[in-house]
């Protein structure tokens, strides 16, 4: 019922008849005061988004790294226009600790990155591309245009419905991004509002000085990954369809202009910031069993760092619990057995491969490997199970 | 008809469904038994037992959000989890699938600040089972989770207890505790 409520409200909320024709924000005047030119129904617009916003900021999923969020922000602000750079607007952008191929933007200007998005990503040029995009949801006003338009509102209203459900993916969604944030993330704001965003965002890295070929290259990237490997994700971005309009769109948009300049990709200063999640989006996609996905990322990180022993340490995880591969275990006592090549004190190797042996019934080689973790890693909250092994291999002797 | 004449009749269709969806468990018949879902266990006194088709069973004492105890039982071919795509196997160690529903939770966006609190072997009707607490807020509510579960014949039951961290986990946990000790499967695994 909790969720039915404030989907209740803001049902009534749509039922005043305001005007459709909404102008861009950056239409008014440099220096006037935001809260002169947002509508009555805008202003409560803006007040939920922020709540939810801050509710999310408050969550452990928001990562707090101040330097990829400064450099964000630096790419964030050669984007925004003119016209609107001194004006009250704050275009903030977050890192959302997520595998999904995900951005989205809450109508007050906070846009959020998914951290599994900004590593499918090869240069600074197609972090401006999505940044733009996002931000002429936020310039255009779409989520105020989406509550106005009498044609969207079934629609519109689905997309809450989305957020009503109390279970599930969607469920847990609606509760962290809030029912705005579920709009602008997982239903996104139709096909002409969407494609006006793509014109829009165009306009804005291609005054920035960015290449908008690259834009084409990203949304190109996300489908070759989402068939590949076969994804199925909830998410705006993360769906073919939707990406399919965006290369479409953004394809037309550099054959229209054929004045398009080639632009700015910066590839190198962009590098550090994606691999530095590299490995992080990697674990997560272990996590939800998106195996083919984490491959992908985890043979990238083996050719960057080929001694770091995490690397196939996950590359073991991946193999061990993949139902697509046959030999699971052996190839995962491989990849176990380099990590400890690597590093021979590697204290989650030595538990998973003493693990691999007691599951085998190969006591002799599972109890040296299990003392050895546990006396590398003497609080282990799984240390329990360990000595029950270890105490029943110790009993069949 | 006016509406003061319709409200005794209204009153009574209301308190009849109110009494239809939960009943309290009495001293005397603890014991609570499906045959159909292979288990008996003995319900804590004094609690609601939620009387429905529902499954799993829901129990609580002062009401869901303050504290509930679940038991389920599902196929493993039909066990879909709501954020993994990793399967629990038949063959899986009790703690290999405490760590696939651990990643469950891990990867669950409405629980924040998730830590591990205890998670440790068990046993449940003879059987060996997992034991796993963990701590989470919930929007701004700090709860604790506790989630016992077992594998027999292609199935898994688990029995979970949660609750708001303050006050009411460590209140009820015994009558939680007490549940498990007494859960039990009718017809037991066949090896």
């Amino acid at each position: 019922m909790k969720h039915v409520f404030p989907f209740l409200l803001l049902a009534a909320l749509l039922t005043g008849c305001q005007s459709t024709r909404v102008a861009s924000l950056h239409e008014h005047p440099a220096r006037e005061d935001l809260a002169n030119v947002l509508a009555e129904d805008e202003q409560r617009l803006w007040n939920r988004a922020r709540e939810e916003a801050d509710a999310l900021d408050a969550s452990s999923h928001v990562l707090h790294d101040s330097a990829t969020v400064a450099y964000l922000e630096g790419v964030a602000a050669r984007l925004v226009p003119a016209a609107l750079a001194e004006s009250d607007l704050v275009i903030e952008v977050r890192l959302l600790h997520s595998p999904y191929f995900n951005a989205f933007a809450y109508p007050h200007g906070a846009i959020y990155v998914h951290t599994g998005l900004l590593v499918r990503m090869e240069n600074e040029a197609q972090l401006a591309a999505l940044l733009s995009h996002e931000m002429a949801h936020v310039l255009e006003r779409h989520t105020l245009r989406s509550l106005r338009d009498v044609k969207n509102r079934q629609a519109f209203l689905a997309g809450f419905q989305i957020a009503a459900m109390p279970f599930g993916i969607y469920g847990s969604l609606a509760s962290l991004l809030g029912q705005v944030g579920v709009l602008a993330s997982v239903r996104g704001y139709g096909r002409s509002l969407e494609a006006h965003a793509d014109a829009v965002g165009y306009d804005l890295m291609t005054q920035a000085g960015y290449d908008p070929h690259e834009a084409v290259r990203l949304f190109a990237l996300l489908q070759r990954d989402l068939e590949e490997q076969d994804l199925d994700e909830p998410f705006f971005f993360g769906t073919h369809p939707r990406v399919a309009e965006r290369i479409a769109s953004y394809e037309a948009l550099v054959a229209q202009r054929d004045d398009t300049p080639v632009g700015w990709v910066y590839a190198e200063r962009f590098q550090p910031i994606r691999t530095a999640y590299l490995r992080d989006v990697a674990e997560l996609d272990v996590a939800a069993g998106r195996f083919a996905s984490a491959y992908r990322l985890l043979h990238e990180l083996e050719a960057l760092y080929p001694n770091d022993a995490d690397v196939p340490f996950l590359l073991g995880r991946a193999y061990e619990q993949d139902p697509e591969i046959e030999d699971g275990a052996a190839q995962a006592e491989v990849a176990y057995r380099r990590t400890l090549d690597l590093d021979a004190d590697h204290a989650d190797a030595l538990r998973a491969l003493g693990l691999l042996h007691y599951q085998a019934a190969r006591c002799d080689e599972a109890a040296p490997l299990l003392e050895r973790h546990l006396a590398l890693a003497p609080d282990a909250p799984d240390r329990g199970y360990l000595e029950h092994y270890l105490t029943t291999c110790h009993a069949a002797e | 008809m006016s509406t003061l004449r319709l409200l005794p009749a209204l009153l009574i269709v209301l308190l009849l469904s109110g009494c239809a969806h939960w009943s309290t468990v009495s001293e005397r018949s603890p014991s609570f038994l499906d045959t159909s879902q292979n288990f008996r266990a003995d319900l804590p006194v004094g609690w609601h037992r939620y009387n429905q088709q529902r499954r799993p069973l829901v129990l609580t004492r002062d009401g869901e959000p303050l504290q509930r105890i679940l038991i389920a039982r599902h196929r493993l071919r039909d066990f879909e989890l709501a954020h993994t795509q990793k399967q629990v196997e038949d063959d899986m160690l009790p703690q290999q699938v405490a760590e696939v529903l651990l990643d469950d939770l891990r990867l669950n966006t409405q629980l924040s600040d998730l830590e591990v609190v205890e998670n440790q072997p068990a046993e449940v009707s003879d059987l060996p089972a997992f034991l796993l607490t963990v701590s989470y807020r919930e929007g701004d509510l700090p709860r604790h989770r506790t989630q016992i579960g077992l594998l027999a014949d292609q199935r898994i039951y688990l029995l979970t207890y949660e609750a708001p961290s303050r006050h009411y986990y460590a209140r009820d946990r015994g009558s939680f505790d007490a549940l498990v000790e007494s859960f039990e499967l009718l017809r037991k695994p066949r090896s």
